[in-house]
């Protein structure tokens, strides 16, 4: 009868000891599974900008290659704009401006169909082939093409197309830059990923809650001048809008570095410091 | 009755079994933390640290026409190693064996090889060290010393591992490698230097054959601060707290106990010491590995860095910063970063605080090398030995912009190790 306590007693202890045990075992397993998820850390930080009530679609996680470029602006639009027709150009400070004489009609509902039918002919734009439309950067009323450079285009004022629009689906006149001699300046090296550029961003509290990422683009933007010269790196272009605002933000990251890029405009010989450029 | 006569035992031994089951799969289960604090890491250094695969990367290839004829292959709009080095993925099956040893006829034939391409590193590493290029499909290798790649062009089977010192010649027959891919890298737009590999004081190297036009270049430099690398490197749990002394150029902190960090503020050269007991590692695997990991503890960007000369004697590795697939070299013929094991309670890592990051338009003309029989002749005719000189090669010297400190100019010019050290050829023959 005692042997069958002492049994008894063991039985309950043991039972005990299980629970306990299954308790920390379950508890490890969750641990391993947190840890296995912050191996992955970056889908971890997608859903915590979720959770920031950020919209973020499917992001791609590829790598890409990118170089450092380099352009020259200088007066070649005004050496060229004698071949225009139907319009009257000035030129002023390197950029075109152009009024057309009789307002271009194009397409309705896709008007940069009718104008990259028209974007190689000569008496249209200058060098228009080297020219590509840019949707986020346009409006119905303003529409906007980039410079095409090594497979990308620079998004840069000193090296687009924007062509205004009236009411009438009509052409009334656009304003040109352009940068000559594009050429990289070392081999292509990859950059970062879509998803690092944004959570880097995010990470840099730059992403407001309630907001939406509109759209992301791999392009080139200036790093620097240098008298004539201006310097373009990779650059992860980032659309940004809250949820209750029409207008979209952009932000920067270098697609190099991952650094954020705020704008400068100062000529780099003027610069003390690097964080003046490219922080 | 008999039934729950037997209830109690059986429960007891289940319960038993269940808890021993428990407390085994517990104690084995690897459930560490570690990889919680790994994860915690600047997420930006993580990822602008390059891999191991990126830094011990062969530095120069050259290709061997079907009529012997060399050249090496120069970056331009891609880095030509990295290309080719991206065909050498998927070998399967890969087996070794020594062809010859001691050979030098038997070396030159492979080295000079019609249709093949030589990747060369520029100083000897393990096949370990191979095997993280060629994604550790030559894991099971025995770990020879080598430091020339041949592969051929029109042979998917087979490819070789040299070793300069010994003259050694091994044969790797795999299965099998991509040739349409490896050859499609010939006919990307890459500039191509007419060369030679050749004997020089009875050790291989590539000559230039002719004179050579080299683009200089400007840099925009990225400055590092000074407390970015206090608190990566003087972060140590053991003392808490780090003094600060500073005497003249030199700013020098300490941990009183085993680290102290030196800053230059007129070279901007900073130094390392690291006085805590280190594994005192002699072989070149182990050295590599060691110091791979000590480059990332640093936290330098590791852009366009290259491993470039493992010194045995001093034990330092030295790594330097490649434009256009040439190396440059700053005062001294100090690289970017340089690690280096003194002894069992010592190491030290030399980097500098300055490196060039963003190329800019440089309004330069181009420079024209002299070929390298020239050089050597000229050395030799203002009276420098024959014999002392150990290796050249065409680099890139570093030099201060005078318009702002931001900028550098780095200037072509052939490179000599003479005596132990690199010299500029400019600066030889301005010598005396």
């Amino acid at each position: 009868m005692n042997f069958r306590r002492i049994e008894l007693i063991f039985l309950v202890t043991f039972i005990a000891i299980d629970i306990f045990l299954f308790g920390m075992f379950e508890q490890n397993t969750n641990q391993q599974a947190d840890n296995m998820s912050d191996g992955d850390s970056d889908s971890q930080v997608v859903k915590e900008m979720r959770d920031d009530q950020i919209e973020v679609s499917h992001l791609s996680e590829k790598k890409n290659f990118a170089y450092y470029l380099s352009g020259t602006q200088n007066d070649i639009l005004r050496q060229q704009m004698g071949q225009l027709a139907n319009q009257t150009p000035h030129y002023v400070s390197h950029e075109l401006e152009s009024e057309f004489k009789e307002p271009v009609t194009v397409n309705k509902t896709t008007p940069q169909k009718s104008i990259n039918q028209m974007l190689d002919d000569p008496t249209f734009v200058v060098n228009g082939g080297q020219y590509s439309y840019s949707k986020n950067l346009s409006t119905s009323r303003n529409l906007v093409y980039s410079q095409k450079a090594m497979g990308s285009s620079i998004y840069s004022s000193e090296a687009q197309i924007s062509f205004t629009l009236n009411a009438n689906h009509q052409i009334v006149s656009y304003t040109q830059s352009y940068l000559q001699d594009v050429k990289s300046l070392r081999e292509k090296s990859e950059t970062i990923s879509e998803t690092r550029a944004l959570i880097w961003l995010y990470q840099y509290n730059e992403i407001p809650n309630n907001t939406k990422i509109a759209w992301t683009k791999l392009g080139y933007t200036k790093l620097l001048s240098i008298d004539n010269d201006r310097v373009f790196i990779p650059t992860w272009i980032i659309g940004i809008k809250p949820q209750n605002s029409p207008e979209i933000q952009l932000k920067k990251i270098n697609a190099f570095t991952g650094g954020i890029i705020k704008e400068t405009t100062g000529n780099l010989k003027d610069s003390q410091d690097l964080s003046d450029l490219t922080n | 009755m008999k039934f729950s006569r037997y209830l109690i035992p059986i429960a007891l031994t289940i319960a038993v079994v269940v808890s021993l089951t428990l407390s085994v799969v517990l104690w084995t289960n690897p459930a560490n933390y570690r990889s919680k604090q790994n994860s915690e890491q600047n997420p930006q250094t993580e990822q602008l640290s390059k891999p191991k695969s990126y830094v011990y990367t062969p530095i120069q290839a050259v290709h061997t026409n079907s009529d012997g004829t060399q050249e090496i292959l120069v970056n331009r709009l891609v880095n030509a190693v990295t290309e080719i080095k991206k065909t050498m993925q998927g070998y399967h099956d890969a087996k070794i064996k020594t062809l010859s040893r001691d050979s030098q006829t038997k070396y030159l034939n492979i080295a000079n090889r019609p249709d093949s391409i030589m990747l060369n590193y520029s100083s000897p590493v393990s096949i370990k060290v191979v095997n993280q290029i060629v994604n550790h499909r030559f894991k099971n290798f025995p770990n020879h010393t080598v430091n020339r790649i041949v592969l051929p062009t029109n042979n998917s089977t087979k490819l070789y591992l040299l070793n300069d010192k010994n003259f050694a010649v091994y044969q790797v027959s795999v299965q099998h490698h991509d040739l349409k891919s490896l050859n499609k890298v010939l006919d990307m737009n890459i500039r191509t230097i007419p060369a030679s590999l050749r004997l020089f004081n009875k050790q291989p190297m590539v000559y230039v054959d002719d004179s050579v036009q080299m683009q200089p270049y400007k840099y925009l430099v990225d400055r590092q601060s000074q407390d970015y690398f206090v608190s990566r490197l003087m972060n140590n749990e053991e003392s808490q707290n780090v003094t600060a002394k500073r005497r003249r150029n030199l700013l020098i902190y300490s941990d009183q106990n085993s680290l102290q960090l030196t800053f230059n503020s007129q070279t901007r050269m900073v130094e390392f010491s690291d006085y805590r007991t280190n594994k005192d590692q002699r072989a070149i695997t182990s050295v590599l590995n060691n110091s791979y990991k000590d480059l990332v503890k640093l936290g330098l960007p590791l852009d366009n860095v290259r491993f470039f000369r493992y010194d045995t004697k001093t034990r330092t590795v030295m790594y330097r910063t490649f434009v256009e697939g040439f190396p440059i070299f700053r005062a001294n013929g100090f690289g970017t970063i340089s690690t280096r094991i003194m002894n069992s309670s010592a190491k030290r890592l030399n980097f500098s605080l300055d490196n060039p990051e963003v190329p800019i338009p440089s309004k330069r003309g181009y420079t024209t090398l002299p070929a390298t029989e020239v050089v050597i002749r000229r050395l030799v005719a203002r009276g420098y030995k024959t014999k002392d000189i150990q290796q050249m090669r065409i680099g890139y010297g570093w030099q201060k912009d005078k318009e702002s400190q931001l900028l550098i100019n780095l200037i072509p010019d052939w490179y000599i190790y003479y005596n132990n050290q690199w010299h500029s050829y400019t600066s030889l023959m301005n010598q005396y």
